[in-house]
């Protein structure tokens, strides 16, 4: 078990949504993801799958805030960030009820033929919003996609999510979810 | 394609609102936190300036869902253009006096200049001089049509363009400060980019039209007509295909084939929102090429979703006002 695994997973993810670099987490950083992410897929804010994701996202951000004692309107720290998640990801329940709807808005997203499979092509679409350099691309979805059929499914995208913020193993199929780090 | 109909098979099934048409606009705009001091703002301002505010207008109400999720100040400030626009319209006298401020002079005593000139203090020095210029273009463009002739003697083919100068082009202009972002020039300028702005432009204009009767309705009805073989009820050749469940009586038209010139607007509000979402898809790749970096990619985008969420927004205000009850 790897604490300081998990550690840089989590700044990994910081620095995803900290897109100006200034070392502060808004509540717009995440509805700009979260904008390009839907944006990217061909989805409105009005349409159901899009609708989906944005509420999700905003769940998220409610949670952590919350968890910090802030009122949704602060910023929040890399520190900060690692606190908060590790309370709202700490119980299964909780990974269900914040975070799970978020994760699965996103892996429905990417499966855009539907058949409940995010291909390589869509799994770029995905981290390229996250900003993750396209050479890391490949190796996470190869590490993914274990049985080599050029196909993650929905479930393992969302099963991988809840392992890279929450599992300390290395060697997890989480871990690469968000390119080197 | 994620624009597609949600009409039975067939079309057969009258009725059908245009929000359930249209995937890209099936799910209702979420409504600003703080939608009741937007709207005691948006009267206090309109008093401070001499504007008329009428609650029963929603301007809170179309402000509060295209920014939903952005601070009650960017809310406010678009429901305080959206009041002015409302009266700028039923004033078209007063487009000289606007343009002279909007060209950095100063007010006169109309109210309505008064108004424009606090709005344009607010926005346009935090913005370039492409898009003061831009502005200043849509503002002309809006006096040209409007005093120009009327949209009955425009052809369906010219009234797109004549539409989108008629209703205000600038007004989604006005997202863009509104929101404390300008789009950069490389992305501004791009045919992507444009065809949002403007198929956003379109779809609110032409709903405002179904609303109404005129505009691209009107055009549509003359151009059915003469379309039209006499004596029988074949479909124009023209139509963009047979449209689906949207009937006659829910739209207040006059003329020869009224539910016919309906139906044909409905179907090219479909399509145009189905251009707007093919161009949309194309933004992030867009943005990637203009190097922007991600903080500013992901505001650009913020500000596509925007147009993207006022056509949705602006139908909802639609269907609520007491002037379009005939639309529920």
């Amino acid at each position: 078990m790897s604490t300081e695994l998990l550690k840089r997973k989590l700044d990994h993810a910081f620095e995803h949504l900290d897109a100006n670099g200034n070392g502060r987490v808004e509540r717009e950083d995440l509805l700009g993801l979260g904008a390009l992410i839907m944006v990217g897929f061909g989805e409105s804010p009005t349409s159901a799958a899009g609708s989906k994701l944005v509420h999700g996202f905003e769940s998220i951000w409610r949670a952590l805030s919350a968890d910090l004692g802030g009122d949704g309107e602060g910023a929040i720290s890399p520190e900060e960030f690692r606190t908060g998640m590790s309370s709202v990801l700490s119980e299964d329940e909780r990974f269900d009820t914040v975070f799970r709807p978020a994760a699965e808005a996103v892996a429905e997203l990417c499966d855009t033929d539907g058949d409940g499979l995010v291909e390589p092509a869509e799994f770029r679409l995905l981290l390229s919003a996250f900003g993750t350099p396209h050479d890391d691309v490949d190796t996470a979805f190869d590490r993914l996609d274990r049985d080599r059929d050029r196909g993650v499914s929905v479930s393992e995208l969302v099963e991988a999510t809840r392992a890279y913020y929450t599992s300390a193993d290395p060697g997890s199929t989480g871990d690469r979810l968000r390119g080197s780090l | 394609m994620r624009t597609q109909l949600h009409g039975p098979p067939g079309g057969t099934s009258p009725g059908i609102p245009l929000g359930e048409r249209l995937a890209a606009m099936s799910v209702p705009c979420p409504m600003h936190p703080s939608v009741h001091r937007i709207e005691a703002a948006v009267i206090d301002w309109a008093r401070r300036t001499g504007l008329d505010a009428d609650p029963a207008a929603g301007v809170h109400l179309l402000a509060g869902r295209a920014f939903a999720r952005h601070d009650t100040g960017t809310a406010t400030l678009f429901a305080c253009w959206l009041t002015w626009l409302s009266r700028l319209r039923r004033e078209p006298s007063a487009f000289a006096g606007v343009l002279a401020v909007a060209g950095g002079g100063e007010p006169g005593p109309a109210p309505v200049e008064r108004a424009f000139a606090d709005l344009w203090r607010a926005c346009a020095p935090g913005m370039s001089d492409k898009w003061r210029e831009r502005f200043r273009a849509g503002l002309a463009a809006q006096r040209a049509a409007l005093l120009g002739a009327g949209a009955s003697s425009v052809s369906v083919e010219d009234y797109p363009a004549r539409g989108r100068a008629g209703f205000g082009r600038y007004l989604f202009d006005l997202v863009e400060p509104c929101a404390g972002v300008e789009v950069p020039a490389s992305v501004q300028e791009s045919p992507r980019w444009r065809s949002v702005v403007e198929a956003s432009g379109d779809v609110v204009t032409w709903c405002d039209d179904l609303a109404t009767g005129g505009g691209y309705v009107a055009a549509a009805s003359a151009f059915l007509h003469r379309e039209t073989v006499p004596g029988t009820t074949t479909a124009p050749r023209t139509a963009p295909r047979t449209a689906t469940g949207v009937t006659g009586e829910t739209a207040p038209v006059a003329g020869a084939v009224p539910g016919t010139a309906v139906e044909w607007v409905v179907d090219r509000v479909v399509d145009r929102m189905e251009e707007l979402w093919t161009a949309a898809r194309t933004l992030p790749t867009l943005v990637e090429r203009c190097n922007l970096g991600l903080a500013a990619s992901r505001e650009v985008i913020q500000v596509a979703c925007a147009f993207l969420t006022i056509p949705r927004a602006y139908l909802e205000g639609l269907l609520e006002s007491p002037r379009y009850r005939h639309l529920e």
